[in-house]
C-alpha cells in the first residue's frame, strides 16, 4: 500500500466513525422522542 | 435545530478541509513524509477534540459531585462517549501514519503507549457504569473515577516531550500558512461536530431519564388503580 492509499484509509476510517456515531445518536433521539410522545398521549 | 445547524456547518467545513488536505495541498518535500503528512489533518483534530471532550467530562463530574444534578452526569457521560470515539480515531489514524513514517503500525512510542492507557481508562469508565444499576451510585462512582482517570490526559500530552519519543512535538513541526489554515479549518469542523453530537446525545439521554421516571410513575398509578 503506497502512502497516499494509506492516507485515504485513515480518512475513510475517521469519516465512517463520525457517520456511525452521528447516525446512532440521531436514531436514538428519534426513537426516544417517539416513545416520549406516545407516553404523553397515553397520560393525556 | 441548533444541533442540526452546527452539524451542517461542521460537515461543510469537514468536507472542505478534507478536499483541501487531500487534493489541493502539495505533497511534503520530505521524502519520509510525502503524502503521509496529510494524516495530520484528521489525526491532530481528533486528538485535540478528544482532550477537550475529556476535560468537559472532568468539569461535569466535579459539578455533579458538588450539586448532585442528574443532568451533569448526562453531560459528563456524553462528553466521555465523544472523547472515546475521537481518541479511537486518533489512535487508528496515528497507526496508519506510523506504518509509513516509522515502518510499523505500533511502536510502543511513549505517546502511543500513554494514549493507549488513556483509551483503556475510559473504556473502564464505561464498563464501571454498565456494572452499576442504581443511577445515583453509578453517577457518583463514575464521577470519582473520571476525576482520577483525567490524569491520563496531561500524561498523554507530555509524553511526546520525553527524549526517546518518536512522536513529533508541536515545536518540531514547521507549519506554513496553507497547512496551518487547513489544520485550523479541520479543528473547527471537529469541534463543531463534537458540540453538535454533544447536544443531540445529551438531549436523548435526558429524555430517556424523564421517560424512565414517567414509565415508573405510570406503572405505579396502574398498580394503585388495580389495587
Amino acid at each position: 500500500m503506497d502512502d497516499f492509499s494509506s492516507v485515504f484509509v485513515a480518512v475513510l476510517i475517521v469519516t465512517v466513525l463520525w457517520l456511525a456515531i452521528f447516525l446512532t445518536a440521531f436514531i436514538k433521539l428519534r426513537k426516544i422522542e417517539e416513545r416520549f410522545n406516545d407516553l404523553l398521549d397515553q397520560i393525556k | 435545530m441548533r444541533s442540526l445547524a452546527l452539524f451542517l456547518l461542521g460537515t461543510i467545513l469537514f468536507v472542505y478541509g478534507a478536499y483541501t488536505s487531500l487534493l489541493v495541498l502539495p505533497a511534503s518535500p520530505s521524502p519520509s513524509l510525502e503524502n503521509n503528512y496529510r494524516v495530520i489533518f484528521f489525526h491532530v483534530p481528533s486528538a485535540v477534540t478528544s482532550f477537550l471532550a475529556f476535560t468537559l467530562t472532568l468539569v461535569f463530574s466535579i459539578l455533579y459531585l458538588l450539586k448532585r444534578k442528574e443532568s451533569y452526569d448526562v453531560y459528563a457521560v456524553t462528553s466521555a462517549k465523544a472523547g472515546l470515539f475521537l481518541i479511537t480515531a486518533a489512535l487508528i489514524s496515528g497507526s496508519v501514519w506510523a506504518k509509513v513514517a516509522w515502518g510499523s503500525y505500533w511502536n510502543w512510542d511513549p505517546r502511543e503507549t500513554a494514549v493507549l492507557i488513556l483509551w483503556f481508562v475510559y473504556v473502564a469508565y464505561f464498563a464501571l457504569r454498565a456494572s452499576i444499576e442504581d443511577n445515583e451510585v453509578k453517577a457518583r462512582n463514575s464521577a470519582v473515577f473520571s476525576i482520577f482517570g483525567y490524569a491520563t490526559i496531561p500524561l498523554s500530552y507530555l509524553s511526546s516531550f520525553i527524549g526517546f519519543s518518536l512522536h513529533p512535538s508541536t515545536k518540531e513541526l514547521k507549519i506554513g500558512l496553507d497547512v496551518g489554515s487547513t489544520l485550523g479549518i479541520m479543528m473547527l469542523a471537529f469541534i463543531l461536530l463534537f458540540i453538535s453530537y454533544f447536544l443531540i446525545e445529551s438531549r436523548a439521554e435526558s429524555l430517556k431519564l424523564m421517560l424512565d421516571e414517567l414509565e415508573i410513575e405510570k406503572s405505579s398509578l396502574g398498580g394503585e388503580n388495580h389495587g
